[in-house]
C-alpha cells in the first residue's frame, strides 16, 4: 500500500479521514449515577473495610461480656475504641472520593484522585502499624488465658519471661504486618496510581 | 452526547482494544455524563465539559484500558467485535503513531486535531494555553518523525 510522501504527512487530513463508527454493540441502558470505575473499586473495599470492623467489634463486645479478665477487658475496649475510630476516620475518606467531580479539568481531577488514593494508602499504613501489636497482645492473653485455663489473664502478668515472649513476638511481626498491607496495596493499586501519576507528570 | 459521538469513539480508540473494551468505555461515559449533568453550570462550553468527563473517565478505566505499546510498526490483525472507528491507511498510521505517545499527548493531540483552540484544550486538561501550544508543537514534531521515517 503506497504510503505518504516522506516530507510531509497531513495529521490533520489523516485524523479527519478516521471516520468514525459509533454504533457500539451494546446500546448503553438507563444509565444510573455512579462513581468512576477506579474510585468504584476503591468504595467497594473501603465498605468492605467498615463491614469488617463492624463484625469484629460485635466480636469484641461479645468477649467483653463474657470474659471475667480484667486484662482482656482492657485490651478487648481499646481493640473497640481502635476499630471505631478507624471507622470514624474512613468515613470523610470515603465521602471525598465518593464526590470527587468527574468533570473537572483532567489534570485537577487526577491530581485530586491521585492525593485521596495516596491519602488512603497513608491512612491503611499507619493503623496497621497500630492495630497489629494492640491485637496481638490481646490475642496472645486470650489465648494465654484459655490455654493455661486460668480464669483471670493476671496469672500471666506473673511470668516475665512469657510477656517478654509475647512482647517480642510482637515487635519482631510488626514490620511484617506494615509490609503485607504494603503489599496488598501495591498489589491492589500500583498500576493505576502508576498511571495517574503518569498524566500528573505528563500534564505539568 | 449524541452531536459528539464521532470525538469520543476516536478518544476511545486512543485509549482501548477494540471489542468488548470499547464498547465498555463508551457505556462508562455514558453513565459518568447522565450522572455529572445536575453538576454542568455551564461555565465551560458544553464540548469542553462532554470531554473533561470522557477524558476522565478513560483514564480511571482500570486495566481494561491499553498502555503505550512497545512498538508501533507492526499493524494489530483486525479483531472481532465492534470496531469504534474505520480507518483509511494514512489514519491507521496515524492512529498508531499516536497510541505510541504518552497518554496525556494523545487527548492533547486529537483535540488540536479535532480543530479545538489552544484555550479549549486547556480548560479541558487543565493546563495553560501556553503550555498546550508548546507541547502541540512538540508532539506534531515527534509524530512527523514517526509518521516520516517509520
Amino acid at each position: 500500500m503506497a504510503h505518504q510522501p516522506v516530507s510531509e504527512f497531513d495529521l490533520e487530513a489523516a485524523w479527519k479521514s478516521a471516520e468514525s463508527n459509533p454504533d457500539p454493540k451494546r446500546p448503553p441502558k438507563v444509565p444510573t449515577p455512579a462513581p468512576t470505575p477506579i474510585v468504584r473499586d476503591a468504595l467497594r473495599r473501603q465498605y468492605a473495610g467498615i463491614a469488617f470492623s463492624i463484625a469484629i467489634t460485635a466480636l469484641y463486645l461479645y468477649v467483653l461480656a463474657v470474659t471475667p479478665s480484667w486484662i482482656l477487658r482492657g485490651g478487648i475496649l481499646v481493640l473497640i475504641t481502635f476499630n471505631v475510630a478507624v471507622t470514624l476516620k474512613m468515613i470523610p475518606l470515603v465521602r471525598r472520593m465518593r464526590q470527587l467531580r468527574i468533570d473537572q479539568p483532567l489534570h485537577q481531577f487526577a491530581t485530586s484522585l491521585l492525593a485521596d488514593f495516596k491519602d488512603w494508602h497513608r491512612f491503611q499504613t499507619y493503623w496497621a502499624g497500630i492495630a497489629f501489636p494492640i491485637s496481638a497482645l490481646t490475642g496472645f492473653f486470650l489465648g494465654g488465658t484459655i490455654g493455661a485455663q486460668e480464669p483471670d489473664a493476671s496469672v500471666l502478668l506473673m511470668k516475665p519471661k512469657l510477656l517478654l515472649t509475647a512482647l517480642g513476638v510482637t515487635l519482631a511481626m510488626m514490620p511484617l504486618a506494615i509490609r503485607l498491607t504494603r503489599w496488598m496495596w501495591k498489589h491492589s493499586y500500583q498500576k493505576d496510581v502508576q498511571r495517574l501519576e503518569e498524566w500528573v507528570a505528563e500534564l505539568k | 452526547m449524541q452531536a459528539h459521538r464521532a470525538l469520543i469513539f476516536k478518544l476511545i480508540g486512543l485509549y482501548c482494544p477494540k471489542g468488548e473494551a470499547a464498547d465498555d468505555a463508551w457505556n462508562e461515559i455514558y453513565i459518568q455524563v447522565h450522572g455529572a449533568l445536575g453538576s454542568f453550570r455551564g461555565e465551560a462550553q458544553a464540548s469542553t465539559w462532554l470531554y473533561r468527563v470522557a477524558l476522565n473517565t478513560l483514564l480511571t478505566m482500570q486495566r481494561k484500558a491499553y498502555r503505550r505499546p512497545a512498538t508501533a510498526a507492526v499493524k494489530a490483525a483486525p479483531e472481532p467485535g465492534h470496531d469504534p472507528e474505520v480507518r483509511s491507511d494514512a489514519a491507521e498510521r496515524l492512529h498508531q503513531a499516536m497510541v505510541r505517545l504518552p497518554e496525556a499527548d494523545r487527548a492533547l493531540i486529537a483535540l488540536h486535531l479535532e480543530g479545538f483552540r489552544a484555550e479549549e484544550i486547556s480548560e479541558t486538561l487543565g493546563i495553560t494555553a501556553n503550555h498546550v501550544n508548546v507541547k502541540v508543537h512538540r508532539i506534531k514534531k515527534q509524530l512527523q518523525q514517526w509518521l516520516t521515517n517509520p
